[in-house]
């Protein structure tokens, strides 16, 4: 007998003023797993992520959360279910310090901290486990583009969700600091959170994910183990045939 | 029905002054995206340089308009240039405010230093002057502004549509980062823009010199309302600026003509509060 | 006992002896200035800051800019006043009332306007103001244009009357010292970190799970209500009252300290009044006779220039200076950041034993 899934998709779509960005997707994600989507770029990605993370309702269909409806449930209510997010267009609280920023995060959510002694000893914690820590007096605007992701990461797990949404997290990131990316969010999984994530680069959904859906003019095309789906002959003539090779390398 | 319609004509003439107060204030928050707190200010600013070119060259009021346009445009271009420009790198949008608030008091009380508290007028021979059209009563002053202000806001739809700079100028308020790709100095846009604003706001200050007194704190009654148009025809849009002005003109006469002259400044900022959040509400349910 | 410790300790103690002196020399001021001048300027000094760093509670800290703050102080005084005057009540019990009614009318205003980002705040504060002033003037309950006066007396605590301006002096620094505890405890609070994440960034902060809507509106009703026990005060102070008090100008004047002064900081608005109110009361006294408006000119050209040269304020320019870190490491002793945190460290394992 099958498990609830952590999170169910329910046939969505999403039109902005006539034009159809996502059409009639459905998939689900397994708990405890890592679950990946990709696509070439206007694939419609974004906005599925966007409709799952409530930052906009989806205009057709339903969202499901272990079995309960989450589709009208609005952005910041997401993390009382346990859920956090990141964004792919870096959000640092820029004129605030690396410390600062997750100790804000530490302070809401379902195990918000009660005060500021609690708050700052989580934030602490994480910023040690994200590598952040020897930084933590740096503003956060005056950090590159790897911290800046990482930080995204830490304030993300600050709000100790169960079901973490990764956006982009390793894009703009060289081979080896996204090898160290990868590292990080297999030992958050390892913790035991649920990850979903959308990825351009090829090397990080094949070593990361269990279970990958690929997007394409807004359509699901295909879904299943890296393997399969990089098999899939729609796939490798819409999103492969260009990237043949990195997928192979 | 005669007093009702004269005041529906006397609101459509001031109407007039806050739709083109309007749009100068969305052509600047277009591009830049900064309400400009000073715009009052500029217009009391070209009063004063009317009153001072037909003082002392002896000029009509309304000879003097092109040359307060271009004065108050090379005004607007230095400002921008040596204060907003720097400032906008700040990213801060609470110091970008209370520079153009700032603006505003170092004009008017430059203004209160410099000229002194006393009204000032501009006398001319027509300035009493009435034509009857009907059962209608048209100050000659009035009208003769009235009529340039259509005239200069059909130029401006013109320049901004047609004209290459007008058409950089609407790139940028669509795309800053677009419009610097394609080879727009985002700069000198911001410098054309500020200064075109302020000629506007300076242009309409020397309109109402025919018929209006001039005092260091003329420009903040005007400014209010310029808010007040850009917010209820929609921030950035020029057209929604014009519309709203004369809606606003003829809103605000027919309050004094209905219920009491006295409250019609209150029921102005009421209806404007009314409006703006019975919008919001419905932008939030759609969404 | 060990050495982190001992630095700690010994920093808080000549922080606390610095702090202490320069409350002392508040304190004293009145014992050896006579001058009802001078009196009146500090008196000034006091409740403008006030005002500011109600302001800056939501300009400073929550990125909305208000211009409305002016029309908070007003409403706060008329509720007082009105309420003395016409049902006899007792003046610190109206306080409490000007500062619900005020809080509540805020609430209730801005709830619709934060729904929507952008400048729409700043254009409803200012709209809000005006509507007021004019409905004042308009309103022979509130007194019209000729405003409404407190009735004067035999020297009361409970009517909080006096003719001295000392006791205003006290009563105005034990106010502002307590707002800004208040603004201190709040902004290292949960509350303090919401309204700074929604300055910063409203997505992020809805991300995190804030919503933004409902701390903007405590921000508002918080804010309002200072201002008014701001317009308590002074027109207990003043004795009288008119529309006057809640011009646009005046709302503008309340922001001066808080930008000049540094609005990142909640320090921002004390430091800005100290320096801005004493300047702005000498030029008027000595030209406003031959120049009206030199004062308002002056405010002017130095918000301008602290914007364009200085745009963290003067607290902003502090915080980066030499004479910051002669002050902390030379004179204070304070030690590095790493050290107060092996302190927090041990205490919590203490705690954890």
């Amino acid at each position: 007998m099958e498990t609830t899934p952590i999170i169910e998709v329910q046939r969505i779509t999403k039109r902005f003023k006539g034009l159809t960005a996502v059409k009639d997707v459905s998939f689900s994600i397994r708990e405890g797993g890592i679950t990946g989507m990709i696509g070439p770029n206007g694939a419609g990605k974004s906005t599925t992520f966007n409709m799952i993370c409530g930052y906009y309702p989806p205009t057709e269909g339903k969202i499901f959360f272990r079995g309960q409806d989450i589709t009208d449930k609005r952005a910041y209510e997401y993390t009382k279910m346990k859920i956090a997010r990141t964004f792919q267009i870096m959000k640092p609280l820029k004129n605030l310090s690396v410390l600062e920023n997750v100790v804000a995060s530490c302070y809401f959510g379902h195990a918000a901290a009660k005060n500021e002694h609690e708050a700052r000893e989580r934030a602490m914690d994480i910023l040690q486990f994200t590598g952040l820590y020897e930084k933590r007096h740096i503003l956060s605007k005056d950090m590159g583009t790897p911290d800046q992701k990482r930080l995204e990461m830490a304030r993300a797990l600050a709000t100790k969700p169960e079901l973490l949404f990764l956006d982009e997290n390793m894009a703009g990131l060289n081979p080896a600091e996204t090898e160290a990316a990868i590292e990080l969010i297999r030992q958050i999984n390892r913790s035991g959170v649920t990850i979903f994530l959308i990825e351009h680069i090829m090397q990080a959904v094949v070593s990361l994910c269990e279970s990958v859906i690929v997007l394409h003019h807004g359509e699901k095309i295909a879904e299943g183990t890296p393997e399969q789906v990089m098999n899939d002959p729609v796939v490798m003539e819409v999103y492969l045939g260009t990237k043949g090779g990195a997928a192979h390398a | 029905m005669s007093i009702f319609l004269q005041a529906c004509v006397n609101g459509l003439l001031i109407g007039g002054f806050y739709s083109l107060m309007g749009m100068g204030q969305n052509v600047i928050f277009g591009v830049m995206k900064i309400v400009n707190f000073c715009h009052g200010e500029m217009l009391m600013v070209g009063m004063y340089l009317t009153f001072l070119l037909s003082t002392t060259f002896g000029l009509d009021p309304y000879a003097c308009v092109p040359l307060v346009g271009i004065l108050m445009f090379l005004l607007g271009a230095l400002i921008q240039h040596t204060l907003i420009t720097p400032s906008l790198g700040t990213k801060s949008f609470t110091n970008l405010l209370f520079l153009t608030v700032g603006l505003g008091m170092l004009l008017s009380n430059g203004a209160l230093v410099l000229f002194g508290s006393e009204y000032r007028t501009i006398p001319t021979a027509y300035s009493q002057t009435y034509i009857t059209l009907g059962q209608v009563n048209l100050s000659l002053p009035r009208l003769i502004s009235f009529g340039v202000l259509i005239v200069i806001s059909i130029a401006l739809f013109a320049f901004l549509k047609y004209s290459t700079i007008g058409k950089q100028i609407r790139a940028v308020s669509q795309n800053p980062v677009g419009a610097e790709v394609v080879g727009i100095n985002a700069k000198r846009i911001y410098i054309l823009t500020y200064g075109l604003g302020t000629a506007l706001a300076g242009v309409a200050g020397a309109l109402l010199t025919g018929f209006y007194t001039i005092f260091p704190t003329a420009g903040a009654a005007f400014g209010f309302r310029a808010l007040i148009v850009v917010v209820v025809g929609g921030l950035g849009s020029i057209p929604g600026a014009f519309f709203a002005g004369i809606f606003l003109g003829i809103l605000e006469t027919m309050v004094a003509l209905f219920i009491s002259p006295s409250y019609s400044d209150l029921i102005v900022f009421v209806t404007f509060i009314v409006i703006l959040v019975v919008r919001q509400m419905i932008i939030l349910r759609r969404k | 006992m060990n050495n982190n410790v001992k630095a700690v300790r010994a920093y808080r103690r000549n922080l606390s002896i610095a702090l202490g002196l320069i409350l002392l020399v508040f304190v004293l001021i009145p014992v050896f200035v006579k001058s009802p001048y001078v009196l009146n300027v500090f008196v000034l000094i006091f409740y403008m800051s006030t005002l500011s760093m109600a302001w800056n509670l939501l300009g400073g800290m929550t990125g909305q800019n208000s211009l409305g703050h002016a029309a908070y102080m007003g409403l706060g005084a008329y509720a007082s006043c009105l309420l003395i005057t016409k049902a006899g009540a007792n003046p610190w019990l109206s306080a409490i009332f000007a500062m619900v009614v005020v809080g509540l009318v805020a609430g209730v205003i801005f709830y619709p306007c934060f729904i929507l980002r952008g400048p729409y705040f700043t254009l409803v504060s200012i709209a809000f103001g005006e509507a007021m002033r004019q409905f004042i003037i308009n309103s022979s309950f509130f007194g019209r244009a000729s405003g409404v006066g407190l009735p004067f007396g035999k020297d009361s605590w409970l009517d909080f009357r006096f003719a001295s301006k000392v006791p205003y002096y006290y009563v105005g620094l034990v106010m502002l010292l307590g707002i800004y505890l208040l603004m201190k405890k709040i902004e290292r609070s949960r509350m303090g970190y919401a309204l700074r994440t929604i300055r910063e960034d409203e997505d992020a902060a809805a991300a995190i799970g804030i919503n933004p809507t409902r701390y903007k509106v405590m921000a508002v009703v918080v804010s309002a209500m200072v201002a008014a026990l701001v317009g308590f005060f002074y027109a207990s102070y003043i004795r009288y009252i008119d529309p006057e008090l809640m011009t646009q100008a005046k709302s503008t004047e309340s922001v001066l300290p808080a930008v000049v002064g540094g609005a990142a900081y909640v320090e921002g608005p004390l430091v800005g009044g100290l320096i801005m109110i004493p300047l702005s009361e000498f030029l008027r006294a000595r030209f406003s006779a031959m120049l009206p408006g030199i004062n308002m000119l002056m405010y002017a050209v130095v918000l301008i220039t602290v914007i364009r040269f200085r745009p963290t304020g003067i607290l902003g320019w502090y915080m980066r200076s030499k004479v910051k870190e002669f002050i902390d490491v030379k004179l204070l002793k304070k030690p590095p950041v790493e050290v107060f945190e092996a302190v927090e460290l041990e205490k919590n394992r203490g705690k954890g034993a």
